[in-house]
């Protein structure tokens, strides 16, 4: 699907920059993600891919320039504030999964809904349709040391999705599957992003990954090389 | 053993961890320490207590040899001149002695009552004193101590000397032929006060301090409450003239010692027959010791629960750390580290972590021992024997023990988690992200639980451990209550589960709720040995707390039932189950005579020892006690003999405690030593007492009178005759008679349960740190907890958690893990106080009791627990809301 | 001779003039600088008496206590015993022993003294008692002694019948009361500690001695001034002597002393030297000098001889220090060896004697009474240097006070 950088980008990032002590981790970041867009995250090891994705979800903060998610800036936000943005506007995708290890797949997935207060009858619903969408309703009272990494992933892009956010982040979300298993999950994601107009960005080092986005930004130490 | 590799592992790897988490570390120190204070205090209090059974003459004399004292009461100063004889001129010194106790009198603004200061009067010749060779050290003697007014140093002046020296002359008879005097401890000093006002029997005694009791400088302090009179003093002032209490004998030095000593041993035994007992200081002290064994081991079995509860925490914090620390150790697995290194590295921390803590345990316990020294003191002042003690002091030995219990704490509590370190694989198999569960399979075995549970109740069902000297320990009603916390604490973890279920609609209507149980319904180790921990300490403290409330209900009914009379009179130097204090019959008599007077009941309670083991007996008007009183039977007599004095004189009532320490029945025969011989009696009765754990028997008072050659009396029970106030005749009788401890029956009441309370004070002492202790613990389990859940706080985080929801979850689990304990803990202590009502309390102390729960205080402590449970919970998931994502992974 | 030597003699008494002078107990149990003018007292009483002298002998002193009189007659056992009326009252024994000369041993020679006292508070509501006991061990020079001091009753006390005081386990008493004079045997039990025990029997070897004019012997110029004094100058010594482990049967000679009186002091003297002698013919010599202040010695000092048939005669005599002993426990220096000259009244001829200590250390230092003293054993020699009898020599006022 075309990029549609239409009036309001989901996300706007804009000279962002990040010290850790002495060296400049982020250097003059700007780039700016439209709705439905999918924006590959690219660079060799400790290009700053990392730190910028926990910059856009609000776990890190940035020292100078601004980070908005729907025209809200992020980085202005206190704790309360980021934690409500992040259960409304964002999903994360890890690529250790980070499923709750006591909880079962349709538990995981509820879990973003219990946040936002979505009515039990809906909840289940959307859960329910949710599993079904990454084909796991057989599976749904398995707990996630019962899953496969695949069926684990899939929970987890299901949880990132079943609230509907405007951005997904994920981090390298295939790099613990292995390359059937991560294809899938690639599909599954391009799929659910065009289907739900949910803007993606995906940080990577796989050609196959950075394949199914409209857009690459190619990082290296801290600067925007290319795609910006 | 490689020692480089093993000094690697703790350099550069524990001290290091240690130095990270500076808090952690001297958290996990403090429960250790905490854990050895509790035990290190009551031991040394207790010791306290015990040593504190001074033999008071010891501070004058040394050591005695021997010690001559009658069955009971007092011999007459006749057998001196005999025992002199006897011994010819072997070379024996020869100490006769009168003690006394006395209290300090009453202001008169103060209310009759117990816990005034009570001193120890000690009565001997002391002129001759200055003949042993322990006092030739002392620079000053006893009539030559007020000198300094006119001191002998400026004797230079010439003929003046002579002047002088008639002064000093005179003083010195002055103060030998002075009226009764006391020497008192250098403790008053500087402050010596000129004089002292003491209760002697219902008298109230003004009693010039003459100087400070002389010591060489080397010798033993003098404990603070010990008075010295003068022999024939003391006599005339406790109504003993011509009579002494036991004389005591120290053989001079030179050859041969040991071959003097067993002469003079046969020589007094042969002469004394059944006249009197031959002790030594070292048997006095050690039928104390024996005395309040049970009382003791109670105590340090109660200290050890602090202690229990800490080594769950330690085991947990270690098992924590080698958990979060397993990346660490596989890498260091990968790169070769042998696994036997590993483990002696973990145990070698655990066992600086336990040195470091019995260290800091014993000073603090050493501390906490001058409050507790207090506590025991009373106790053992209230139910046994006077106890002078007012500081415990430490001693190498008590230090080391103290170093061993915090190491054998630690090393047991580390051990496994050693194993499991050491049992890590190397990194290149370490599976990522699972946690290994903490704990053993063990520690989830429910089927385990339920066998310790009745491995409990058979030994609940088995008596008690014989001691020497009639003492009892319940050693199985202790393994009993162990299975049962043992076993109530597997359990208890099966709790865990069933609330998470029951609670499961609050996880459909609240996030945080939900991540919370989910947690629960599949506990981990830490969970299951947290809720252990705090199910030991609760289940303990209830069930104490269940005991107290029983005895007291028991006690309150005993009271109710035997304290009838309208007033109780005593002297008021009575101060405890030591003291003996009298009133003279010709007092008794006017009591009674007053004209406000219906009856009037004398009791008289002489120390006995019954085979060597001492005890109480005492003697009533049982007519008027058959008619009058409500007498709390265990067995009632059926004989109505007993109640005629004309008839009863063979026959004896016993209280309950006489019966389970002698093991006699009702119909049993007692073979009673007096002044008088011999005299058989056969039990016709057992009552309840629950003032006297030494037991007593109660014989007319007509016939006790006659054996013991002695009118005196130790209470008196009045009723008044109908439209007589109380009140105003008390103050009538207090008024002229200030040396008497007069209580209304309400009064008497209240003053009964409040020594009832002040004996508890230090068993609920214990009971509350171990709680606190628990507490602690579960907030260090959630700290453990979601340390090792970094990750998914950092996913909850991405979903958007706030720190509130975070916080909320972990106050909801750490609810949960306290609910559970509580409940657990509740139901543990309704066993426990059956088990201690029944058993243990029975089968040492000898008490039947009535089974109460103190609902109130029982809902009050589960409150209290669950509520810091949640609120110390909810904390540190504020603290882990904090926690920074975990870079390594 | 300073005022604190002064002091401590006055302690321990004023010499009894014309009879041997003896120290007395000091009572309290303290050894303190403070402790010892109980028996100042009678100086004060001295004084008062001394100035009013009359020639009258009072019946009592002003405390009260019986005062001896002239013409007293003497009944036998029940003066031996105790005198309560009296203030003040000893027994004094003091004799050498010897035990059997045993194939390749030498005898063995040992030196005792066992003494008892009495004395009445000034308002006689109580009897105290001191008794002391020394034994020297001639061939090591172990010198022991302990002291008792007691109130009477149970564990003290001195019979008004016959001669039967007790103290603690010691005792000195007539084995029967009721034999005649010159048959008497008096038995004496005592100790030191555990360290040494003295079960002796003394059968009187010559008939009792009543020194001084009339039954009396003057003390002084006060009219109370006197006592009654009464001497076994040569009893048969024989019994049992137990030295630590080791048990001796032993023989020898003693001498004993009984004197009763109310209480004479004189605030001139210092100290006293006596000595009794023990001649191997037979006779006996008693002799006592009374150092005054400023190191003179008082003209009531006298040397007795007692004839072998009992009978006493004064002679003129001079006192030689030949050489001095310093007591490393109090510091007080003795004159331990003396020289003694006067006249023998057998022979009219000018005689000197030497005293030899048997040991230099016989220093009883006063743990319980508080008078330090030296009460020693010697051996006598004359001009030629041939061992003529065997003495006793105490030496008071020596010490000048107590290191404690």
């Amino acid at each position: 699907m075309a990029s549609d950088s239409a009036a309001t980008p989901v996300l706007n990032v804009s000279a962002v920059v990040k010290n850790y002590g002495a060296r400049r981790v982020l250097d003059d970041v700007s780039f700016t993600v439209g709705p439905g867009e999918r924006v590959a995250l690219t660079g060799p090891s400790g290009s700053g891919k990392t730190t910028l994705l926990n910059c856009l979800g609000g776990v890190d903060r940035p020292d100078a320039g601004s980070i908005s998610v729907r025209g809200t800036p992020v980085h202005t936000l206190d704790s309360v504030a980021l934690a409500r943005l992040r259960r409304l506007e964002i999903g994360t995708i890890f690529q250790f999964f980070h499923l709750l290890p006591t909880l079962t797949a349709a538990e995981n997935i509820e879990l973003p809904l219990q946040l936002i207060n979505v009515p039990a009858p809906e909840r289940a619903a959307r859960v329910a349709s949710a599993l079904d969408r990454v084909g796991l309703t057989p599976r749904a009272a398995a707990l996630p040391g019962q899953l496969s990494g695949g069926e684990q992933q899939r929970v987890a892009i299901a949880r990132a999705l079943v609230h509907r956010p405007g951005l997904i982040l994920a981090d390298e979300p295939t790099g613990n599957l292995d390359s059937a298993n991560g294809a899938n999950i690639l599909a599954l994601l391009r799929e659910l992003s065009d289907e739900t107009g949910t803007a993606l960005v995906l940080v990577t080092h796989s050609e196959d990954a950075a394949a199914i986005c409209h857009r690459r930004i190619n990082l290296r130490d801290g600067r925007i090389v290319s795609g910006g | 053993m490689n020692v480089p590799v093993l000094s690697l592992l703790l350099r550069r790897f524990s001290l290091r961890h240690a130095r990270l988490a500076p808090r952690a570390t001297a958290l996990l120190v403090g429960i250790l320490a905490l854990g050895v204070a509790v035990f290190v205090s009551i031991r040394l209090a207790n010791r306290a207590a015990v040593s504190s059974f001074t033999h008071f003459t010891d501070t004058l004399t040394g050591q005695s040899d021997f010690i001559v004292q009658a069955p009971t009461g007092t011999l007459p100063e006749s057998v001196l001149r005999e025992l002199r004889t006897a011994l010819g001129a072997r070379p024996v010194q020869i100490i006769p002695v009168v003690e006394a106790t006395a209290a300090q009198a009453q202001r008169p603004d103060e209310a009759a009552g117990f816990g005034r200061t009570s001193y120890t009067l000690l009565g001997v010749d002391l002129l001759s004193l200055a003949n042993l060779a322990s006092q030739s050290k002392v620079e000053r003697g006893y009539f030559n101590q007020n000198q300094s007014q006119n001191p002998g140093q400026d004797l230079g002046t010439g003929g003046r000397a002579a002047q002088n020296g008639d002064a000093g002359a005179d003083a010195f008879w002055r103060a030998y032929n002075a009226g009764p005097q006391v020497w008192v401890s250098a403790a008053f000093a500087p402050a010596v006060p000129k004089s002292l006002d003491l209760v002697l029997d219902e008298r109230v005694r003004t009693l010039t301090v003459a100087g400070v009791i002389p010591t060489a400088k080397e010798a033993p302090r003098v404990p603070p409450t010990l008075l010295i009179l003068d022999l024939p003093h003391l006599q005339e002032l406790t109504g003993k003239v011509g009579r002494v209490d036991r004389v005591e004998f120290l053989i001079e030095p030179g050859p041969r010692a040991a071959e003097r000593r067993d002469e003079l041993k046969s020589i007094l035994e042969t002469l004394g027959g059944e006249r009197w007992l031959v002790t030594t200081p070292g048997a006095q002290r050690e039928s104390a010791e024996t005395m309040t064994r049970a009382f003791r081991l109670n105590l340090t079995i109660l200290s050890l629960i602090a202690l229990l509860v800490g080594l769950y925490l330690i085991f947990q914090a270690l098992d924590g750390a080698v958990v979060r620390r397993r990346t660490e150790i596989a890498i260091l697995r990968s790169l070769g580290v042998e696994e036997r290194a590993i483990q002696t590295a973990w145990l070698t921390e655990a066992a600086v972590l336990g040195l470091v803590g019995g260290a800091l345990g014993v000073g603090l316990g050493w501390a906490g021992a001058q409050v507790a020294v207090r506590a025991v003191g009373q106790t053992v002042n209230a139910l046994y024997y006077s106890s002078t003690v007012d500081a415990a002091s430490l001693d190498p030995g008590e230090i080391a023990l103290g170093l061993v219990v915090g190491l054998g704490a630690s090393l047991i509590a580390g051990w496994w988690p050693a194993r499991l370190a050491a049992r890590t694989p190397p990194a290149q198999v370490l599976p990522r992200g699972v946690a290994p569960a903490a704990g053993g399979r063990w520690q989830r075995s429910f089927a385990l639980g339920a066998v310790c549970v009745l491995l409990g109740v058979a030994f609940a069902q088995l008596p008690p451990l014989r001691l020497d000297g009639a003492g009892r320990f319940p050693l199985a009603g202790y393994a009993a209550a162990f299975f049962w916390i043992f076993g109530g604490g597997l359990m208890c973890g099966w709790l865990l589960p069933l609330l998470a279920h029951a609670a499961r609609a609050l996880g459909t209507v609240w996030a945080p709720g939900r991540v919370a149980l989910s947690h629960l319904r599949r506990p981990s180790g830490r969970h299951r040995l947290s809720v252990a921990a705090l199910h030991c300490a609760v289940g303990m403290a209830a069930g104490m707390a269940i005991l107290v409330a029983s005895f007291e209900l028991t006690v309150r009914g005993w009271i109710e039932r035997s304290l009838q009379a309208d007033l109780y009179i005593a002297s008021a130097g009575a101060q405890g189950a030591s003291t003996a204090n009298f009133i003279s019959a010709a007092a008794a008599d006017r009591l009674a005579a007053h004209p406000a007077v219906d009856a009037a009941a004398r009791l008289t309670a002489a120390r006995i020892s019954l085979d060597g083991i001492p005890t109480l007996l005492t003697g009533t008007d049982l007519a008027l006690m058959g008619a009058r009183s409500d007498m709390p039977w265990i067995k009632a007599p059926d004989d109505p003999a007993l109640w005629e004095t004309a008839r009863n004189a063979r026959l004896a009532l016993v209280s309950e405690a006489f019966s389970e320490r002698f093991r006699k029945k009702a119909g049993d025969v007692l073979r009673v030593p007096t002044p008088a011989g011999l005299q058989t009696l056969t039990i016709a009765g057992i009552y309840a007492d629950y003032g006297n754990e030494r037991g007593s028997i109660m014989i007319d008072r007509a016939h006790l009178m006659q054996w013991l050659g002695d009118d005196r009396v130790t209470n008196v029970s009045l009723w008044l005759k109908p439209g007589s106030n109380a009140d105003l005749l008390r103050e009538e009788l207090r008024k002229e008679y200030p040396g008497l401890a007069i209580f209304t029956n309400a009064k008497l009441r209240g003053e009964v349960l409040r020594i009832f309370r002040q004996t508890f004070a230090i068993t609920y002492a214990l009971e509350v740190i171990a709680v606190l202790v628990a507490v602690v613990g579960l907030a260090l389990t959630l700290t453990s907890v979601l340390l090792d859940r970094r990750e998914e706080l950092t996913t909850l985080r991405a979903l958007g958690f706030t720190r509130r929801e975070l916080a909320g979850a972990a106050a909801l689990e750490g609810g949960v893990v306290a609910g559970a304990a509580v409940a657990g803990g509740l139901t543990l202590s309704v066993a426990l106080g059956w088990l201690l009502i029944y058993v243990i309390n029975k089968q040492s102390f000898g008490w039947t009791l009535g089974f109460a729960l103190p609902w109130g205080q029982l809902a009050a402590l589960a409150a209290a627990v669950v509520g810091t449970g949640v609120a110390v919970s909810y904390l540190v998931g504020r603290w882990g809301a904090d926690l920074p994502a975990d870079r390594e992974e | 001779m300073t005022m604190k030597t002064l002091r401590r003699f006055s302690e321990v008494g004023t010499p009894l003039r014309g009879v041997r002078p003896r120290h007395r107990p000091r009572l309290g149990a303290d050894r303190s600088e403070s402790g010892p003018y109980l028996l100042l007292t009678f100086l004060i009483f001295a004084l008062v008496l001394a100035s009013s002298l009359r020639a009258q002998i009072p019946l009592t002193t002003a405390e009260g206590f019986a005062v001896p009189q002239p013409g007293k007659v003497f009944s036998f056992p029940r003066d031996h015993g105790s005198h309560p009326e009296f203030k003040l009252e000893w027994w004094y024994l003091t004799g050498h022993l010897y035990t059997e000369a045993a194939e390749g041993k030498n005898a063995r020679r040992f030196g005792f003294q066992a003494t008892f006292f009495r004395q009445a508070a000034p308002d006689k509501s109580t009897q105290l008692q001191l008794a002391h006991m020394a034994l020297l061990d001639a061939a090591t020079g172990k010198f022991l002694h302990q002291e008792r001091l007691d109130r009477s009753g149970w564990d003290a006390a001195a019979s008004t019948e016959t001669l039967d005081v007790r103290q603690g386990p010691w005792s000195l008493r007539l084995t029967d009361p009721a034999a005649v004079a010159g048959a008497e045997r008096i038995e004496l039990r005592g100790g030191i500690q555990a360290e040494a025990a003295l079960a002796l029997t003394f059968v009187p070897a010559k008939p009792l001695v009543v020194f001084g004019e009339n039954s009396v012997s003057r003390k002084g110029a006060a009219p109370t001034a006197a006592s009654y004094y009464l001497t076994f100058s040569r009893l048969r010594a024989e019994g049992e002597l137990t030295l630590g482990t080791e048990k001796f049967g032993v023989r020898g000679e003693a001498w004993m002393d009984h004197e009763i009186s109310s209480s004479q002091l004189d605030t001139n003297q210092v100290g006293w030297d006596w000595v009794s002698i023990q001649f191997t013919d037979g006779r006996e010599l008693m002799v006592y000098q009374l150092r005054t202040r400023g190191g003179g010695t008082d003209p009531a000092s006298s040397l007795t001889w007692v004839d072998a048939a009992g009978k006493p005669g004064k002679r003129s005599f001079k006192w030689e220090v030949l050489d001095t002993w310093k007591s490393p426990e109090t510091g007080a220096v003795y004159p331990v060896r003396i020289a003694l000259a006067t006249t023998d009244p057998a022979t009219g001829a000018a005689v000197r004697y030497t005293l030899e200590p048997l040991a230099r250390a016989q220093e009883l230092a006063g743990s319980v009474g508080g008078i330090a003293y030296w009460e020693g054993a010697c051996r006598v020699f004359d001009a030629t240097g041939r061992e003529v009898g065997s003495a006793y020599m105490e030496l008071t006022g020596y010490a000048a006070g107590l290191k404690l």
